[in-house]
Protein backbone atom coordinates (compact mmCIF):
# COMPACT_ATOMS: atom_id res chain seq x y z
CA UNK A 1 0.00 0.00 0.00
CA UNK A 2 1.84 3.49 -1.15
CA UNK A 3 0.27 4.76 2.36
CA UNK A 4 2.88 7.75 3.45
CA UNK A 5 2.84 9.43 6.79
CA UNK A 6 3.43 13.27 6.45
CA UNK A 7 4.90 14.75 9.30
CA UNK A 8 2.96 18.61 8.92
CA UNK A 9 4.21 21.15 11.64
CA UNK A 10 2.12 23.86 10.03
CA UNK A 11 -1.20 24.92 11.28
CA UNK A 12 -3.17 23.65 7.54
CA UNK A 13 -2.23 22.49 4.16
CA UNK A 14 0.18 24.63 2.60
CA UNK A 15 -1.10 26.89 -0.12
CA UNK A 16 0.04 26.67 -3.62
CA UNK A 17 2.33 29.69 -3.29
CA UNK A 18 4.27 27.98 -0.30
CA UNK A 19 4.17 24.59 -1.87
CA UNK A 20 6.46 26.13 -5.12
CA UNK A 21 8.66 27.60 -2.80
CA UNK A 22 8.93 24.24 -0.80
CA UNK A 23 10.25 22.67 -5.03
CA UNK A 24 12.79 25.30 -4.90
CA UNK A 25 14.29 24.61 -1.39
CA UNK A 26 13.60 21.36 -1.69
CA UNK A 27 17.41 19.88 -1.97
CA UNK A 28 18.56 22.19 1.22
CA UNK A 29 20.26 19.90 3.41
CA UNK A 30 20.21 21.94 6.35
CA UNK A 31 24.11 23.08 6.00
CA UNK A 32 23.79 26.41 7.25
CA UNK A 33 26.19 27.82 5.12
CA UNK A 34 23.63 30.94 4.30
CA UNK A 35 23.37 31.78 7.59
CA UNK A 36 27.41 31.31 8.12
CA UNK A 37 27.14 33.61 4.96
CA UNK A 38 25.04 36.10 5.74
CA UNK A 39 26.02 39.11 7.14
CA UNK A 40 23.22 40.30 8.70
CA UNK A 41 21.81 37.21 10.49
CA UNK A 42 22.19 38.72 14.11
CA UNK A 43 19.47 40.50 13.09
CA UNK A 44 16.96 38.24 11.90
CA UNK A 45 14.38 36.61 14.27
CA UNK A 46 14.70 33.29 12.01
CA UNK A 47 18.14 32.60 10.70
CA UNK A 48 18.03 31.88 6.62
CA UNK A 49 19.35 28.27 7.45
CA UNK A 50 15.52 28.42 9.92
CA UNK A 51 13.23 29.97 7.40
CA UNK A 52 14.56 26.89 4.42
CA UNK A 53 12.91 24.35 7.38
CA UNK A 54 9.83 26.16 7.82
CA UNK A 55 9.17 26.55 4.20
CA UNK A 56 9.67 22.53 3.95
CA UNK A 57 7.45 22.00 7.54
CA UNK A 58 4.92 24.56 5.43
CA UNK A 59 4.88 26.89 8.31
CA UNK A 60 3.65 29.68 6.45
CA UNK A 61 2.59 32.01 9.37
CA UNK A 62 5.51 31.91 10.80
CA UNK A 63 7.73 32.33 7.74
CA UNK A 64 5.27 35.26 6.03
CA UNK A 65 5.22 36.84 9.66
CA UNK A 66 9.52 36.85 9.84
CA UNK A 67 11.07 40.00 10.44
CA UNK A 68 13.83 37.74 8.47
CA UNK A 69 12.69 38.18 4.91
CA UNK A 70 12.70 42.57 5.57
CA UNK A 71 15.91 42.40 6.91
CA UNK A 72 17.92 40.49 3.96
CA UNK A 73 19.37 42.77 2.38
CA UNK A 74 19.79 41.27 -0.65
CA UNK A 75 23.40 40.88 -1.03
CA UNK A 76 23.38 37.07 -2.41
CA UNK A 77 25.98 36.08 -0.03
CA UNK A 78 24.41 32.85 0.71
CA UNK A 79 23.15 32.54 -2.77
CA UNK A 80 26.50 32.22 -4.33
CA UNK A 81 28.04 30.05 -1.35
CA UNK A 82 24.74 27.45 -1.03
CA UNK A 83 26.33 24.04 -1.95
CA UNK A 84 22.92 22.84 -3.62
CA UNK A 85 22.93 26.45 -5.89
CA UNK A 86 19.08 27.59 -4.12
CA UNK A 87 18.90 30.83 -4.91
CA UNK A 88 18.28 31.73 -1.41
CA UNK A 89 17.96 35.50 -2.15
CA UNK A 90 15.09 35.07 -4.53
CA UNK A 91 13.46 32.88 -2.36
CA UNK A 92 13.30 35.92 0.37
CA UNK A 93 12.25 38.16 -2.12
CA UNK A 94 9.45 35.83 -3.26
CA UNK A 95 9.15 35.36 0.70
CA UNK A 96 8.51 39.19 0.53
CA UNK A 97 5.93 38.91 -2.38
CA UNK A 98 3.60 36.43 -0.49
CA UNK A 99 4.03 38.90 2.52
CA UNK A 100 2.83 41.41 0.86
CA UNK A 101 0.01 39.80 -0.96
CA UNK A 102 -1.11 37.96 1.73
CA UNK A 103 -1.59 40.92 3.94
CA UNK A 104 1.76 40.49 6.18
CA UNK A 105 2.62 43.96 6.34
CA UNK A 106 5.13 45.27 8.09
CA UNK A 107 4.18 48.90 7.93
CA UNK A 108 7.42 50.99 7.96
CA UNK A 109 8.97 48.36 5.19
CA UNK A 110 6.17 48.12 3.08
CA UNK A 111 5.90 52.45 3.32
CA UNK A 112 9.69 52.27 2.09
CA UNK A 113 9.16 49.11 -1.01
CA UNK A 114 5.29 50.80 -2.26
CA UNK A 115 6.12 54.57 -1.59
CA UNK A 116 9.92 53.85 -4.15
CA UNK A 117 7.24 52.29 -6.62
CA UNK A 118 4.71 55.03 -6.53
CA UNK A 119 7.20 57.44 -7.67
CA UNK A 120 8.54 55.18 -10.49
CA UNK A 121 5.20 54.81 -11.76
CA UNK A 122 4.64 58.39 -11.87
CA UNK A 123 7.94 59.87 -13.61
CA UNK A 124 9.66 57.08 -14.36
CA UNK A 125 12.72 56.94 -11.97
CA UNK A 126 13.19 58.08 -8.19
CA UNK A 127 13.29 61.13 -6.56
CA UNK A 128 15.04 60.84 -3.90
CA UNK A 129 14.05 63.86 -1.79
CA UNK A 130 9.92 62.78 -2.20
CA UNK A 131 11.50 58.89 -1.32
CA UNK A 132 12.84 60.24 2.26
CA UNK A 133 9.94 62.87 3.11
CA UNK A 134 6.96 60.22 2.09
CA UNK A 135 8.63 57.54 4.27
CA UNK A 136 9.66 59.53 6.89
CA UNK A 137 6.08 60.77 7.21
CA UNK A 138 5.00 57.37 7.15
CA UNK A 139 6.42 55.79 9.52
CA UNK A 140 8.18 58.50 11.96
CA UNK A 141 7.95 62.07 11.44
CA UNK A 142 10.45 62.27 13.90
CA UNK A 143 12.97 60.25 12.56
CA UNK A 144 12.78 62.40 9.69
CA UNK A 145 14.34 65.42 11.40
CA UNK A 146 17.00 63.21 12.37
CA UNK A 147 17.78 62.83 8.69
CA UNK A 148 18.00 66.84 8.11
CA UNK A 149 21.87 66.80 9.20
CA UNK A 150 22.38 64.22 5.95
CA UNK A 151 19.70 66.09 3.66
CA UNK A 152 21.49 69.31 3.88
CA UNK A 153 24.86 68.05 3.79
CA UNK A 154 23.79 66.37 0.57
CA UNK A 155 22.07 69.58 -0.73
CA UNK A 156 25.35 71.56 0.02
CA UNK A 157 27.04 69.16 -1.94
CA UNK A 158 24.61 68.96 -4.94
CA UNK A 159 23.16 66.02 -4.60
CA UNK A 160 19.57 66.30 -4.36
CA UNK A 161 17.79 66.91 -7.33
CA UNK A 162 15.25 69.38 -6.65
CA UNK A 163 12.37 68.18 -9.30
CA UNK A 164 12.11 65.04 -10.30
CA UNK A 165 13.34 63.79 -13.50
CA UNK A 166 10.27 62.86 -15.30
CA UNK A 167 11.26 60.87 -18.63
CA UNK A 168 8.60 60.98 -21.98
CA UNK A 169 7.93 57.82 -21.84
CA UNK A 170 5.67 58.31 -18.57
CA UNK A 171 2.78 57.31 -20.20
CA UNK A 172 4.47 54.05 -21.05
CA UNK A 173 5.76 53.41 -17.76
CA UNK A 174 2.26 54.35 -15.70
CA UNK A 175 1.17 51.94 -18.12
CA UNK A 176 3.23 48.76 -17.48
CA UNK A 177 1.94 49.44 -13.52
CA UNK A 178 -1.92 49.61 -14.83
CA UNK A 179 -1.28 46.51 -16.75
CA UNK A 180 0.15 44.38 -13.88
CA UNK A 181 -2.38 45.35 -11.75
CA UNK A 182 -5.48 44.77 -13.99
CA UNK A 183 -4.22 41.30 -14.57
CA UNK A 184 -3.69 40.93 -10.86
CA UNK A 185 -7.37 41.69 -10.06
CA UNK B 1 34.38 51.83 -28.22
CA UNK B 2 30.53 52.23 -28.08
CA UNK B 3 28.50 51.59 -25.15
CA UNK B 4 25.23 51.91 -24.50
CA UNK B 5 25.58 54.30 -21.46
CA UNK B 6 22.35 53.67 -18.79
CA UNK B 7 23.46 55.67 -15.99
CA UNK B 8 21.16 54.82 -13.81
CA UNK B 9 18.86 57.42 -10.95
CA UNK B 10 21.75 57.58 -8.38
CA UNK B 11 24.21 58.86 -10.97
CA UNK B 12 21.96 62.27 -11.70
CA UNK B 13 21.78 62.49 -7.91
CA UNK B 14 23.44 61.49 -4.67
CA UNK B 15 26.14 59.90 -7.36
CA UNK B 16 26.85 62.40 -9.59
CA UNK B 17 30.38 62.58 -9.23
CA UNK B 18 30.82 59.00 -10.28
CA UNK B 19 28.74 60.20 -13.38
CA UNK B 20 30.92 62.77 -13.74
CA UNK B 21 34.31 61.32 -13.66
CA UNK B 22 33.45 58.10 -15.07
CA UNK B 23 32.51 59.92 -18.33
CA UNK B 24 35.38 62.03 -18.25
CA UNK B 25 37.92 58.80 -17.46
CA UNK B 26 36.13 57.23 -20.57
CA UNK B 27 36.21 59.89 -23.41
CA UNK B 28 39.59 60.29 -22.36
CA UNK B 29 39.75 56.17 -23.43
CA UNK B 30 38.49 56.79 -26.48
CA UNK B 31 35.20 55.39 -25.33
CA UNK B 32 31.71 56.51 -26.81
CA UNK B 33 28.99 56.61 -24.59
CA UNK B 34 25.54 57.43 -26.34
CA UNK B 35 22.80 57.19 -23.34
CA UNK B 36 20.24 54.67 -23.81
CA UNK B 37 17.12 56.90 -25.12
CA UNK B 38 14.54 58.09 -22.74
CA UNK B 39 15.87 55.11 -19.64
CA UNK B 40 13.38 54.71 -16.96
CA UNK B 41 14.61 53.19 -13.35
CA UNK B 42 15.67 49.87 -13.20
CA UNK B 43 13.31 49.03 -10.20
CA UNK B 44 16.25 48.89 -7.36
CA UNK B 45 15.11 46.51 -4.67
CA UNK B 46 11.63 47.60 -4.10
CA UNK B 47 10.02 46.77 -7.44
CA UNK B 48 11.25 42.90 -7.20
CA UNK B 49 9.62 43.10 -3.68
CA UNK B 50 6.05 44.45 -4.93
CA UNK B 51 6.15 42.17 -7.97
CA UNK B 52 8.56 40.57 -9.65
CA UNK B 53 7.30 40.86 -12.75
CA UNK B 54 7.22 44.82 -12.38
CA UNK B 55 10.70 44.54 -12.26
CA UNK B 56 11.59 42.18 -15.59
CA UNK B 57 8.98 44.88 -17.26
CA UNK B 58 10.74 47.72 -15.78
CA UNK B 59 14.62 46.48 -17.00
CA UNK B 60 12.98 45.31 -20.28
CA UNK B 61 12.06 48.54 -21.66
CA UNK B 62 15.38 50.02 -20.79
CA UNK B 63 16.82 46.52 -22.65
CA UNK B 64 14.51 47.45 -25.45
CA UNK B 65 16.14 50.62 -26.07
CA UNK B 66 19.61 49.30 -25.82
CA UNK B 67 18.79 46.52 -28.41
CA UNK B 68 17.31 49.63 -30.55
CA UNK B 69 21.32 51.15 -30.31
CA UNK B 70 23.06 47.61 -31.21
CA UNK B 71 25.32 48.14 -28.56
CA UNK B 72 26.36 46.48 -25.21
CA UNK B 73 24.68 48.34 -22.15
CA UNK B 74 27.37 50.04 -19.83
CA UNK B 75 26.14 50.64 -16.19
CA UNK B 76 28.19 51.84 -13.46
CA UNK B 77 25.05 51.18 -10.99
CA UNK B 78 25.55 47.65 -9.30
CA UNK B 79 21.78 47.20 -8.21
CA UNK B 80 21.10 47.98 -12.20
CA UNK B 81 24.07 45.88 -13.62
CA UNK B 82 21.98 43.65 -11.46
CA UNK B 83 18.70 43.67 -12.54
CA UNK B 84 19.33 43.73 -16.12
CA UNK B 85 21.60 41.03 -15.62
CA UNK B 86 18.37 39.14 -13.72
CA UNK B 87 16.23 40.20 -16.18
CA UNK B 88 18.15 38.74 -19.63
CA UNK B 89 18.49 35.87 -17.59
CA UNK B 90 15.01 34.84 -16.78
CA UNK B 91 13.90 36.16 -19.99
CA UNK B 92 15.11 33.48 -21.56
CA UNK B 93 12.27 31.41 -20.45
CA UNK B 94 9.88 32.42 -24.05
CA UNK B 95 6.54 32.05 -22.00
CA UNK B 96 8.15 34.18 -19.58
CA UNK B 97 9.30 36.49 -22.01
CA UNK B 98 5.98 36.79 -24.00
CA UNK B 99 3.88 37.32 -20.66
CA UNK B 100 6.29 40.74 -20.15
CA UNK B 101 6.54 41.80 -23.81
CA UNK B 102 2.91 41.74 -23.41
CA UNK B 103 3.12 44.18 -20.58
CA UNK B 104 5.38 46.42 -22.48
CA UNK B 105 2.66 47.13 -24.81
CA UNK B 106 4.01 45.45 -27.85
CA UNK B 107 7.32 46.98 -27.63
CA UNK B 108 9.13 43.28 -27.73
CA UNK B 109 12.32 42.71 -26.54
CA UNK B 110 13.75 40.01 -29.20
CA UNK B 111 17.03 39.02 -27.84
CA UNK B 112 19.19 40.01 -24.87
CA UNK B 113 21.73 42.92 -25.29
CA UNK B 114 25.27 42.36 -23.27
CA UNK B 115 25.14 44.60 -19.96
CA UNK B 116 28.37 45.10 -18.62
CA UNK B 117 29.34 47.19 -15.58
CA UNK B 118 32.52 49.70 -16.20
CA UNK B 119 34.81 47.92 -14.07
CA UNK B 120 35.20 45.17 -16.63
CA UNK B 121 34.74 47.36 -20.01
CA UNK B 122 38.10 49.32 -18.51
CA UNK B 123 40.17 45.73 -17.26
CA UNK B 124 39.03 43.70 -19.68
CA UNK B 125 38.36 45.65 -23.00
CA UNK B 126 40.70 48.65 -22.36
CA UNK B 127 43.11 46.80 -20.82
CA UNK B 128 45.26 48.11 -17.84
CA UNK B 129 48.59 48.64 -20.24
CA UNK B 130 46.57 51.25 -22.28
CA UNK B 131 45.90 53.14 -19.31
CA UNK B 132 47.76 57.08 -19.64
CA UNK B 133 49.02 57.45 -16.28
CA UNK B 134 50.73 60.53 -15.99
CA UNK B 135 50.45 61.14 -12.59
CA UNK B 136 51.26 57.57 -10.16
CA UNK B 137 49.30 57.59 -7.06
CA UNK B 138 52.33 56.52 -5.24
CA UNK B 139 51.27 56.81 -1.43
CA UNK B 140 47.85 56.09 -1.59
CA UNK B 141 46.61 53.23 0.35
CA UNK B 142 43.55 51.64 -1.37
CA UNK B 143 40.90 49.11 0.18
CA UNK B 144 38.67 48.22 -2.82
CA UNK B 145 35.56 47.79 -1.98
CA UNK B 146 33.39 45.39 -4.26
CA UNK B 147 30.66 45.51 -1.93
CA UNK B 148 27.85 43.00 -3.42
CA UNK B 149 26.77 43.31 -6.53
CA UNK B 150 29.43 44.23 -8.61
CA UNK B 151 30.50 40.70 -8.37
CA UNK B 152 27.04 38.98 -7.54
CA UNK B 153 24.87 36.59 -7.93
CA UNK B 154 27.24 34.69 -9.32
CA UNK B 155 28.22 34.28 -13.40
CA UNK B 156 29.66 37.67 -13.27
CA UNK B 157 33.20 38.91 -14.70
CA UNK B 158 35.02 38.58 -11.32
CA UNK B 159 35.35 36.29 -8.21
CA UNK B 160 32.05 36.65 -5.83
CA UNK B 161 34.86 35.99 -3.10
CA UNK B 162 38.01 37.18 -3.49
CA UNK B 163 37.59 39.90 -7.06
CA UNK B 164 41.15 41.44 -8.11
CA UNK B 165 39.76 43.96 -11.12
CA UNK B 166 39.57 47.22 -8.95
CA UNK B 167 42.79 46.19 -7.18
CA UNK B 168 44.64 45.02 -10.44
CA UNK B 169 43.36 48.40 -11.74
CA UNK B 170 44.18 50.87 -8.75
CA UNK B 171 47.87 49.16 -8.76
CA UNK B 172 48.02 50.29 -12.71
CA UNK B 173 47.50 53.70 -11.65
CA UNK B 174 50.81 53.27 -9.46
CA UNK B 175 48.48 52.90 -5.94
CA UNK B 176 48.76 50.52 -3.46
CA UNK B 177 46.01 47.92 -3.04
CA UNK B 178 45.98 46.82 0.50
CA UNK B 179 44.44 43.62 1.30
CA UNK B 180 40.88 43.90 2.62
CA UNK B 181 39.02 41.22 4.60
CA UNK B 182 35.77 43.38 3.81
CA UNK B 183 35.81 43.83 0.18
CA UNK B 184 32.68 41.63 -0.43
CA UNK B 185 30.33 41.99 2.32
CA UNK B 186 27.30 43.88 2.46
CA UNK B 187 27.17 47.59 3.77
CA UNK B 188 23.36 47.38 4.24
CA UNK B 189 22.29 49.79 1.20
CA UNK B 190 19.59 47.79 0.10
CA UNK B 191 17.87 48.18 3.72
CA UNK B 192 19.51 51.35 4.56
CA UNK B 193 16.06 53.63 4.87
CA UNK B 194 13.52 50.87 6.60
CA UNK B 195 16.16 49.05 8.61
CA UNK B 196 18.91 51.92 9.60
CA UNK B 197 20.64 50.69 12.24
CA UNK B 198 21.49 47.61 10.51
CA UNK B 199 23.00 49.71 7.43
CA UNK B 200 25.20 51.79 9.80
CA UNK B 201 26.63 48.52 11.86
CA UNK B 202 27.35 46.80 8.36
CA UNK B 203 29.10 49.90 6.96
CA UNK B 204 31.03 50.31 10.62
CA UNK B 205 32.35 46.95 9.87
CA UNK B 206 33.71 47.43 6.57
CA UNK B 207 35.31 51.09 7.50
CA UNK B 208 36.82 49.19 10.35
CA UNK B 209 38.02 45.95 8.42
CA UNK B 210 39.54 48.95 5.62
CA UNK B 211 41.09 50.90 8.32
CA UNK B 212 42.73 48.01 10.14
CA UNK B 213 44.29 46.93 7.07
CA UNK B 214 46.31 50.21 6.72
CA UNK B 215 43.95 51.91 3.66
CA UNK B 216 44.34 55.55 4.03
CA UNK B 217 41.15 55.45 1.64
CA UNK B 218 38.41 53.71 0.02
CA UNK B 219 37.77 52.74 -3.60
CA UNK B 220 33.96 51.98 -4.62
CA UNK B 221 32.10 51.30 -7.89
CA UNK B 222 28.69 51.48 -6.23
CA UNK B 223 26.53 54.61 -5.37
CA UNK B 224 25.12 53.01 -2.79
CA UNK B 225 28.77 51.52 -1.06
CA UNK B 226 29.77 55.12 -1.41
CA UNK B 227 26.75 56.71 0.11
CA UNK B 228 27.11 54.75 3.22
CA UNK B 229 30.84 55.06 3.37
CA UNK B 230 30.86 58.48 2.46
CA UNK B 231 27.90 60.47 3.64
CA UNK B 232 26.99 58.53 5.87
CA UNK B 233 30.48 58.01 7.70
CA UNK B 234 29.95 60.47 10.50
CA UNK B 235 26.86 58.86 11.37
CA UNK B 236 28.73 55.78 11.56
CA UNK B 237 31.27 57.23 13.59
CA UNK B 238 28.54 58.76 16.07
CA UNK B 239 26.90 55.13 16.07
CA UNK B 240 30.36 53.36 16.87
CA UNK B 241 32.68 55.88 18.92
CA UNK B 242 34.99 54.98 16.36
CA UNK B 243 37.13 57.55 13.99
CA UNK B 244 37.59 56.35 11.03
CA UNK B 245 38.75 59.95 8.33
CA UNK B 246 38.75 57.53 5.63
CA UNK B 247 38.33 59.59 2.15
CA UNK B 248 36.28 57.14 0.42
CA UNK B 249 36.40 57.71 -3.97
CA UNK B 250 34.73 56.18 -6.72
CA UNK B 251 37.56 54.29 -8.99
CA UNK B 252 36.70 56.19 -11.58
CA UNK B 253 37.91 59.57 -9.36
CA UNK B 254 40.90 57.59 -8.92
CA UNK B 255 41.59 56.96 -12.57
CA UNK B 256 41.03 60.35 -13.27
CA UNK B 257 43.29 61.75 -10.82
CA UNK B 258 46.10 59.71 -12.27
CA UNK B 259 45.03 60.10 -15.99
CA UNK B 260 45.49 63.97 -15.25
CA UNK B 261 41.86 64.82 -15.61
CA UNK B 262 40.85 68.11 -14.60
CA UNK B 263 39.77 68.00 -11.42
CA UNK B 264 36.77 70.08 -11.60
CA UNK B 265 35.51 67.15 -14.00
CA UNK B 266 36.22 64.53 -10.53
CA UNK B 267 34.14 66.43 -8.67
CA UNK B 268 36.04 65.86 -5.86
CA UNK B 269 34.15 68.46 -3.52
CA UNK B 270 31.15 66.48 -3.79
CA UNK B 271 32.72 63.84 -1.17
CA UNK B 272 31.56 64.20 2.59
CA UNK B 273 34.71 62.89 3.85
CA UNK B 274 37.48 65.58 2.03
CA UNK B 275 40.13 63.82 0.27
CA UNK B 276 41.84 67.47 0.70
CA UNK B 277 44.28 66.48 3.31
CA UNK B 278 45.11 63.44 2.35
CA UNK B 279 45.77 64.66 -1.77
CA UNK B 280 47.99 67.21 -0.87
CA UNK B 281 50.62 64.97 0.94
CA UNK B 282 51.49 63.84 -2.48
CA UNK B 283 53.55 65.96 -4.41
CA UNK B 284 52.19 64.60 -7.24
CA UNK B 285 48.76 66.78 -6.91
Amino acid sequence: MAHQEVLRLGEEAPSADMIALQETVASCMQCGTCTGSCPVAWAMDYTPRAIMRLIEAGMEEAVLGSQTIWVCASCYSCAVRCPRDIEITDVMTRLRNLAIKKGYRPRADVAFYRGFMDIVRRYGRMFEPELMIRYGLAVNPLKLLGQAPIGLAMLRRGKLAFKPDRIKGQREVREIFDRLEGGRE
Amino acid sequence: MRYAYYPGCSLQATAREYDSSLRAVCQRLGMELPVVEDWNCCGATPASTIDPLLALALAARDLVAVERQGLTMMTPCPACYKNMRKANKALKDQSLRRQVNEILGGMGLQGSPEVRHPLDIIVNDVGLDNIPVEKPLAGLKVACYYGCLITRPRDGFDSPENPQSMDRLVEALGAEAVPFPYKTKCCGGAVFLPKAEVALELTSKVLASAKAAGANCVAVGCPFCHLLLDMYQGKVEAHTGMTFDLPIFYFSQLMGLAMGVDEKELELERLAVSPAPLLKAFAWR
